[in-house]
């Protein structure tokens, strides 16, 4: 399966935001489009994997921890950075927010709902901010043999951007078994259909955070996503969330 | 990747590949998670090259290979996950074998273009009674085996219906409930198709388990096409698995509901199923189902 496993020279030597400009946009567009969710292979190094996750254990860079087994949310834990946000993180968040915002004014529209994303994240923080939701969302989350994630939206008040970001820190089958990125989307008539976007290290799975455009006999419909994380077989599983909306 | 027959096939039948749902009246009053059963046999055809064996005959070659798991692993994995493996449960010239029937129209119990498509865009064969041996006797080998777990579970969710030790007489309670159609089915994907998340139940008598075994190799014959299950609790969120199959192996899984033990007692959770799109190649899988269907 050359196509999916394809190798690519990394380009270490350009910065996040670099890297971010030259995906591929017109695709992510039509995938995020067609399939709810697109993937933009390798965008941080294995070694900004790996800082990443060493990060997890600094706990004075983050607001909260939440141990999901507490809440019947799955079994594992995440923590929520703190602002300032870790250079690279606010980079990603602030670079990946130019290109997915003209996609979701673009949704928007389709689905007739009269919001307008601005084209910076500096502007759009600041609507959220003025609606109470002031809390950073970017969050790093760790999952160990049995853990995984149940179906869910991450919204976290009246404000959403409809879109959000997860980057695969670990390599499969080197640092761990199971532990598959899947969204369910359900269907209004008829049956949900489930799909698993295979990851590898330092790839980026953009997708819808509640719900996206689809076609219908009768002009634009909405289907609702769901995204979650299958069992962990094996070994440890660290992921990057970027979410673009703030929390109350 | 595909062989020349299968493409030939394809050809002939190139309506069947036409990939959404096109329900008929019937489909669309259905409830979303059933599918349809309310078609008759036809008159068998004479079919005598394969080799086929009469209902359900046990066969100690199968009796003897499925023996061979760790039925407490499989029984607490079942109770913990509401799915467990069956490594290697099927060679690779038993997968060639079934994968081939796929292509012989004549073993199907309905016409090509009223194989179900409201459940997903893949390819589907319900096969007939007479189906081959491989699949009868696998049926017939499985269900002692799994008898004892749907019991335990039945009686943990208080319900009152015991299941017989043999498929024979479990097949004959279906029998007088008017369930009598086959529900053994092939099931093709090729790149964009996939099965939705649904429930095989065809009345109101069904065996809670059943099995699904991958005919095609992963990374080889096609990539996607993973085995997905949700598991729907009661004020809680969906729990997901998703289940990796080489070829020949074989997923055993509930059907609709089990028993999970909370902290207040025995809860039910509620399950569906399905396969994920195929992003390459070509993947079969057959499906076994322990209950017969509605005429």
């Amino acid at each position: 399966m050359p196509a999916l496993l394809a190798e690519k020279p990394s380009a270490t030597n350009l910065t996040p935001t670099v890297r971010v400009d030259q995906i591929d946009w017109d695709r992510m567009a039509k995938d995020l489009a067609d399939g709810g969710s697109a993937v933009a292979r390798q965008l941080l190094t294995p070694a900004e994997c790996e800082a990443l996750t060493g990060l997890y254990a600094q706990k004075d860079i983050f607001r909260s921890r939440v141990v999901m087994a507490r809440y019947a949310f799955g079994k594992g834990e995440y923590q929520y950075f703190s602002y300032p946000l870790p250079d690279l993180v606010g980079e990603l968040r602030t670079a990946l927010y130019r290109h997915l915002a003209p996609i979701a004014n673009g949704w928007n529209e389709r689905m007739r709902i009269n919001t307008y994303y601005p084209s910076e994240h500096a502007q759009y923080l600041d609507l959220c901010h003025r609606a109470g939701q002031q809390r950073p969302t970017p969050l790093l989350l760790e999952y160990g043999a049995g853990d995984y994630c149940c179906m869910h939206q991450d919204l976290y008040g009246d404000l959403a951007f409809p879109m959000q970001v997860v980057i695969l820190l670990a390599e499969p089958e080197r640092d761990f078994t199971g532990g598959e990125f899947l969204l369910v989307e359900q269907n209004p008539r008829g049956l949900s259909k489930a799909e698993v976007v295979p990851l590898r290290q330092g790839d980026a799975v953009a997708f819808a955070v509640n719900h996206r455009p689809a076609k219908s006999a009768r002009g634009a419909a909405r289907v609702n996503l769901r995204h979650g994380v299958s069992r962990l077989h094996t070994g440890h599983r660290h992921t990057l969330g970027i979410i673009f909306h703030d929390a109350k | 990747m595909r062989s020349v027959r299968d493409r030939r096939f394809k050809q002939e039948h190139s309506d069947e590949a036409t990939p959404g749902p096109q329900d008929s009246i019937q489909a669309r009053n259905r409830t979303p998670d059933q599918v349809p059963v309310a078609y008759r046999e036809r008159t068998p055809p004479m079919n005598t090259q394969l080799n086929l064996a009469t209902l359900d005959t046990a066969s100690p070659e199968y009796a003897a290979r499925i023996a061979q798991y760790d039925w407490r692993r499989i029984a607490e994995d079942l109770d913990a996950y509401g799915v467990a493996i069956l490594p290697s449960l099927l060679s690779a010239d038993d997968c060639a074998t079934a994968s081939d029937l796929f292509a012989d129209t004549t073993l199907s119990r309905m016409p090509p273009v009223e194989e179900m498509r409201s459940w997903g865009n893949g390819n589907y064969r319900y096969l007939r009674h007479s189906t081959p041996e491989i699949i009868s006797a696998l049926r017939t080998a499985i269900y002692p085996r799994l008898a004892p777990i749907a019991n335990a579970w039945n009686e943990k969710m208080e319900i009152d219906d015991r299941y017989p030790i043999t498929h024979q007489d479990y097949l004959e309670i279906c029998r007088g409930a008017g369930q009598i159609l086959p529900t053994s089915m092939l099931l093709e994907h090729t790149p964009g198709q996939q099965t939705l998340l649904h429930q095989d139940l065809y009345g109101d008598r069904a065996f809670p388990l059943q099995v699904a075994v991958v005919l095609s190799q992963r990374g080889a014959d096609y990539s996607g096409g993973e085995f997905v299950i949700t598991e729907q609790r009661p004020r809680m969120q969906t729990r997901p698995e998703v289940i990796s199959l080489n070829r020949g192996d074989a997923v055993v899984f509930a059907v609709s509901n089990r028993p999970v033990a909370g902290t207040r007692g025995t809860y039910r959770v509620n399950l569906r199923h399905g396969f994920s799109k195929v992003r390459e190649g070509r993947q079969l899988a057959l499906s076994i189902i322990f209950h017969d269907a509605a005429a």
